[in-house]
């Protein structure tokens, strides 16, 4: 199949991007975390302590509740988080990194990713930032519309 | 004096960012639309901006990249919205430079902590 100028350099691009993605995943373990756990133990780092529930992090990941309940439980029965009721709302359940949360975070995949990143300028890793976060919205907006 | 800009289409929580912040000793103004969060950015000498991802059809992303060219330093605070995870927010925020996320709801010594971290403790020194 024929190909233009444009559409090869965007060949080029993605190939570097999935690249990218396959080391990043290359790396795990057996046993290690999916994709959607590591983001959601990232979360609970973050949070502070109201926001650290279900909701927040569904709205955190962009999932149903269901979903992120499920994800939460995962991380809960490996020990990598533990929970607490709410004080405000008592049907509300607090979650926080457990020591072994915080320990697997040491070894995050991202990390990797953020070592080699640091060769870089600050104004270099805005732009490259701002050109990622593009086409990520690009995609999502397509898949989202394929749907 | 230089003062701290908040930023959400949201009078109520606007005003309640800028009464933890006055009672804690900072100087602070607000914006409630992106045209009037640029104007006061243009105008003043600020010393930090706290902004709302999600504002009525507009993009506080968009508005966070103005102000990291301004060399001014901004917290992100959001609760999540349409079109995009809090997840990819975070991220964005993180690459413009952003001081700090903060998820909503969050309490008002996370608001602090982040705003110390960026500033120091006492409006003084502003």
């Amino acid at each position: 199949m024929e190909v233009d100028g444009k559409e090869r350099q965007a060949q080029g691009v993605a190939q570097i991007l999935t690249q990218l993605s396959r080391q990043v995943l290359e790396k795990r373990e057996v046993d290690d975390l999916h994709a959607v756990q590591w983001s959601a133990l990232r979360y609970f780092q973050r949070a502070g302590r109201r926001a650290s529930t279900v909701m927040g992090l569904s709205r955190y990941l962009g999932n149903t509740t269901g979903s992120a309940s499920r994800t939460a439980k995962s991380l809960l029965d490996r020990g990598l988080i533990r929970g607490e009721p709410a004080r405000h709302d008592g049907r509300s359940v607090l979650f926080s990194l457990t020591k072994a949360g915080q320990a697997a975070l040491q070894r995050d995949p991202l990390l990797d990713v953020v070592a080699a990143l640091s060769v870089l300028e600050s104004d270099e890793l805005a732009l490259l930032g701002d050109l990622l976060d593009k086409v990520q919205v690009a995609m999502t907006e397509a898949r989202n519309g394929a749907v | 004096m230089s003062a701290i800009l908040v930023v959400d289409d949201d009078p109520a929580v606007g005003e309640s960012v800028r009464f933890v912040l006055e009672r804690a000793g900072y100087a602070a103004t607000g914006a409630s639309t992106v045209a009037a969060a640029r104007e006061a950015l243009m105008a003043d000498d600020t010393a930090l901006c706290i902004l709302d991802v999600w504002m009525d059809g507009e993009d506080g992303l968009d508005f966070a990249a103005e102000v990291a060219r301004s060399g001014a330093p901004f917290i992100v605070m959001s609760g999540g919205g349409p079109g995009r995870s809090l997840e990819s927010v975070t991220a964005k925020a993180d690459a413009l430079g952003a001081v700090a996320v903060l998820y909503k709801p969050f309490e008002d010594e996370e608001l602090l902590n982040a705003v110390r971290a960026t500033l120091g403790k006492k409006s003084s020194e502003l």
